[in-house]
């Protein structure tokens, strides 16, 4: 074959062999001589070719905020991620990821990412401008320094971050504001908090037992559970446990994934699942079906709990509030008391409710009079962050010497602040559930500058148009991110942030107790950071034009801020001499049991579970798991807007492999609701309440039920569709206790309906 | 009109215009693409960076992203088998990767860059190699996929006149190159084919 056929390039370039003889053709013919000053041909350049090597092997981890937090390898050639796969040596992600993991190669080659940092010239006006990170880390820097200059403390600086990426060494966005100063934070969670508390009273903290231990379960309900979506890798042991003659019962407002593959499904009423566990208990008392032993021996307040399920709650009563016939519960409560052992996975969408702290206790309740509490295969299970104890190398930062801040209480700063220290001074705390309101409400100083990371506030926070107005009061918004959201569409800034197969860190999980690493399988495209190496520069920037006012590192190295965070504590717990050991893949926990509470010693302040917690009572709640009323409804529809399968929250279903499964969102409704309404399957039907509204597409089916319309929660890339237009930020009962601030009722809402 | 400079400084120049960070040099590298004698146009060049950064930048997904793989993989993606392709094909001809940030290098400022330095280099040396190495790059690599990336800046609204003239100038000045390169009169780089698909076997 001639070497200037057409075919003969075609060859040459898939032939690193090819490729080297035609670059030495060229300089042996003296074209290198021949070519202009400063082309870089010469046989210098020639050894420097790169050969085809065979798959480089990475270890990273999924870190979003999901129940399964994957183990994945990462398969890079030519410096490009070829492909991934789930991690084979976790017996949790055992090979395989989701639906939305499997997409990340795509996520980082999207060719819709935010690549360099970039001015908006007129919030909203779509006018942007490149600039280089000197130029946006200029500008940011001299806008803290003249809020500090004018209001004589950062607290006009406002830094609100979740869950968009848990990789560890990002806590050091909040490290990056504590060494500015002392600043206002939006604290709390949306997702957990009631019940984390509620499990807190209960026994002293949030503790699961280890999900592999399913398969040891003979009776499990899922209560507003749908790990078919949600957590499929725990899906094999609930099918181990079914094949060994487990019975799974599923209880939700709505048919979901688990339910079908469930041997029974209640429909309960949305936010009655505590009156439907209160009567489960009331007939097991009734019955004496209760663990005795373990009520006697380790339990404090049974009695009291009994004189309450004697005089005010009966089956009946149960089975009018929830909507399941009293036969039912009786005999379920009876199956459930009867298998041994017998577990709950307590879901956390019937946590979001005003009464969904007091949920979550009547269900603990239900699991630990049956004396389900620290056996294996049994437990009340919510979550944990028992893996979590690392050295937040990242997070603890100091102030810069005579900052100045805020005088007031102090309190955690959500559920992951693992290092609450007092302060004269302290940062301004406000409920991060009230983003929108809190920005309107601050003043003295009010907020002017926002800091977004690892958050969508326009798609997951609540009231959209109260967080229009809000972001309008605010002088500058930056926002780090991959992708340019509707919070992004609002900033100022926006900053390009790295992807997880582009950064350094290290990963848990709050369900799992697996452990693994995150390398860098790849350099970040284009101009993105991660989030710590935005702190040094933005640090290196500070110090520049006010030297000591920021003591962020200004050089790091993200490899190294990740071996930071190990300690002696997570090696022993997990058995590794080194973080090293993570390169030849994930590791768990060594458990002296699968059980949390295996050897009966709560953490409460009797050491024993607490029917009766006067620390709950000392908050404000009731000291009993007793029943509390649901939110009165203020539409005659109740609105759901839980997660669907195809993302997390406001990330995956931007991405096109998703939708091409799902490329539209849709409202679903009962077909007899449908019918009362004049509302046929395919039109177009406005959602509405005293929010605002949302139009979409119907859709009908009978597992919603009939006093329910539900929308799944997501960011369509081409679709201005919002859930927030119709969700409003209602505190649910708990949450204040451990993570900061109560949590929110997202499920407590309600809306109209009609054809578009 | 850049028609009458010479073919270096329009290759350049467009280089230029598609690398710059920012409304100035996008400026010089317009100028010196059309010349002093080139049209009065608006000149608002901070219009034009929005636009430009709408059409091809971000940070809203841009309509046209100026990288081969977009349109030539299977599924539009940055980083495809092109990407590492165009890199093989810069190595084999001598030359480092074009951007000091971890821009794909199958961007089309990168490709440019390619044309520039093998019409240079081509000229000089008279290597039959390299001239059809060039042959192919421009008549089986960036003929299938300049159509439809000018295509997609054609069916935008609100396109400044500075970007429609540069796009045609591209148009032309690759035709041209190929024709150079090549011979004969091809039309490769004119219209997409109906259905978008492209072979790569048309200008045999």
């Amino acid at each position: 074959m001639k070497p200037w056929t057409d075919a003969w390039i075609e060859k040459a370039l898939s032939s690193p062999f090819t490729r080297r003889r035609f670059l030495k053709g060229l300089i042996a013919a003296g074209v290198a001589a021949a070519a202009p000053c400063g082309l870089p041909i010469g046989s210098a350049n020639a050894e420097e070719i790169v050969y085809d090597e065979p798959y480089q092997v990475f270890r990273n981890a999924c870190p979003r905020n999901c129940y399964d937090t994957c183990s994945i390898k990462t398969y890079v050639k030519d410096g490009v991620v070829h492909f991934i796969e789930g991690a084979p040596e976790s017996s949790f992600t055992d090979g395989g990821l989701c639906v939305k993991g499997f997409s990340y190669q795509r996520e980082t080659y999207s060719p819709d990412r935010i690549k360099y940092p970039m001015f908006q010239e007129g919030r909203g006006s779509g006018n942007w401008k490149r600039v280089t990170w000197e130029e946006a880390l200029d500008r940011i820097a001299r806008k803290i320094l003249e809020i500090k200059e004018k209001d004589g403390s950062l607290l006009g600086l406002g830094l609100t971050k979740y869950s968009g990426n848990f990789g560890i060494t990002n806590y050091g966005v909040e490290g990056m504001m504590t060494s500015l100063g002392y600043t206002t934070r939006f604290v709390g969670t949306p997702c957990w908090p009631a019940g984390i508390d509620a499990q807190n009273y209960d026994m002293g903290d949030m503790w699961c037992n280890d999900p592999e231990d399913l398969v040891k379960s003979r009776y499990i309900i899922l209560w507003g559970a749908n790990p078919a979506w949600c957590s499929i890798h725990s899906m094999k042991y609930i099918y181990a446990a079914q094949e060994q003659g487990a019975k799974v019962l599923a209880i939700d407002p709505v048919f979901t994934q688990a339910a079908a593959k469930a041997d029974e499904y209640w429909q309960v009423k949305t936010g009655e699942d505590g009156a439907l566990a209160l009567g489960m208990a009331r007939h097991l008392l009734d019955r004496e079906m209760v663990d005795r032993d373990f009520l006697n021996r380790h339990a404090l307040g049974f009695e009291q709990f009994a004189d309450y399920l004697r005089q005010e709650v009966t089956l009946d009563w149960a089975a009018n509030r929830c909507g399941i016939p009293a036969e039912h519960i009786a005999r379920a409560a009876e199956e459930f008391a009867s298998a041994k052992p017998a577990t709950v996975w307590i879901g956390y969408g019937l946590q979001r409710h005003v009464n969904g702290g007091a949920t979550v206790r009547a269900i603990d309740a239900l699991a630990a009079m049956t004396g389900n509490v620290g056996k294996e295969g049994g437990g009340a299970r919510y979550g944990h962050l028992f893996t979590w104890g690392f050295n937040y190398h990242a997070l603890v930062q100091k102030q810069p010497e005579g900052s100045v801040g805020f005088l007031g209480e102090s309190g955690p700063k959500g559920e992951f602040d693992f290092k609450q220290e007092k302060a004269t001074y302290s940062d301004r705390t406000v409920n991060i559930n009230k983003t929108a309101r809190s920005i309107l409400e601050l003043d003295n100083p009010p907020l002017r500058m926002l800091w977004v990371s690892c958050k969508n506030p326009f798609s997951q926070d609540f009231d959209l148009n109260m967080m229009k107005k809000a972001f309008d009061k605010l002088e500058t918004i930056v926002v780090v991110d991959k992708f340019f959201n509707q919070t992004a569409q609002n900033a100022d800034i926006v900053l390009p942030v790295t992807t997880n197969l582009e950064e350094w860190t290290v990963n848990v999980s709050y369900w799992h107790y697996w452990i693994g690493i995150n390398e860098q399988a790849v350099k970040p495209l284009f101009e993105a950071k991660s989030n710590i190496e935005i702190a040094a520069a933005l640090s290196k920037k500070m110090n520049e034009l006010s030297p000591g006012s920021c003591t962020f590192a200004t050089e790091i190295d993200t490899k190294e801020w990740m071996e930071k965070e190990f300690n002696q504590g997570i090696y022993d717990l997990f058995g590794i001499q080194s973080w090293e050991d993570l390169r030849e893949g994930p590791r768990k926990a060594k458990l002296p049991s699968s059980a949390a509470w295996h050897d009966l010693n709560f953490k409460t302040p009797s050491g024993k579970y607490e029917f009766y917690s006067r620390l709950a009572a000392d908050h404000g709640h009731d000291a009993l798991p007793k029943y509390k009323p649901n939110r009165t409804p203020y539409g005659p529809f109740r609105l759901l807007t839980p997660h669907s399968k195809f993302n997390i929250h406001s990330q995956f279903q931007h991405l096109d492999y998703m939708e091409d499964f799902n490329p539209k969102p849709f409202v679903y409704i009962h077909p007899d609701t449908a019918a009362g309404k004049g509302i046929g399957n395919g039109d177009r039907v406005k959602v509405f309440n005293k929010v605002g509204e949302v139009v979409l597409t119907a859709q009908l089916t009978d597992n919603v039920p009939p006093d329910t319309v539900l929308l799944y929660e997501a960011w369509f890339r081409n679709n201005p569709y919002n859930v927030q237009n119709v969700v409003d930020d209602e505190s649910a009962d708990m949450g204040l206790y451990k993570t900061g601030a109560p949590g929110v009722a997202i499920h407590d809402q309600f809306a109209d309906i009609a054809r578009a | 009109m850049g028609m009458n400079q010479p073919h270096r400084d329009i290759l350049a120049a467009l280089r230029d215009f598609f690398a710059a960070g920012d409304a100035d040099k996008r400026a010089e590298a317009f100028r010196n693409l059309t010349g002093p004698a080139g049209p009065s146009l608006s000149e608002d060049w901070n219009a034009i960076e929005y636009a430009y950064n709408r059409l091809f930048v971000g940070p809203a997904a841009p309509i046209a992203p100026p990288f081969a793989s977009v349109y030539l993989e299977p599924e539009p993606r940055l980083m495809g088998e092109t990407t590492v392709k165009v890199g093989h094909f810069r190595r084999m001809i001598g030359l480092h990767a074009p951007f000091r940030e971890d821009t794909p290098e199958d961007h089309i400022a990168g490709e440019l860059d390619i044309c520039l330095h093998l019409r240079d280099t081509i000229e000089r040396s008279n290597s039959p190699e390299l001239k059809a190495a060039y042959a192919w790059f421009l008549g089986r690599h960036m003929a299938a996929w300049i159509p439809e990336f000018l295509d997609r800046v054609r069916c935008s609204e609100n396109i400044p006149g500075e970007i429609v003239q540069t796009c045609a100038i591209l148009q032309d000045r690759l035709l041209q190159e190929l024709n150079w390169a090549r011979g004969g009169d091809h039309d490769a780089l004119s219209t997409p084919q109906p259905g978008g698909e492209r072979s790569h076997e048309t200008l045999d």
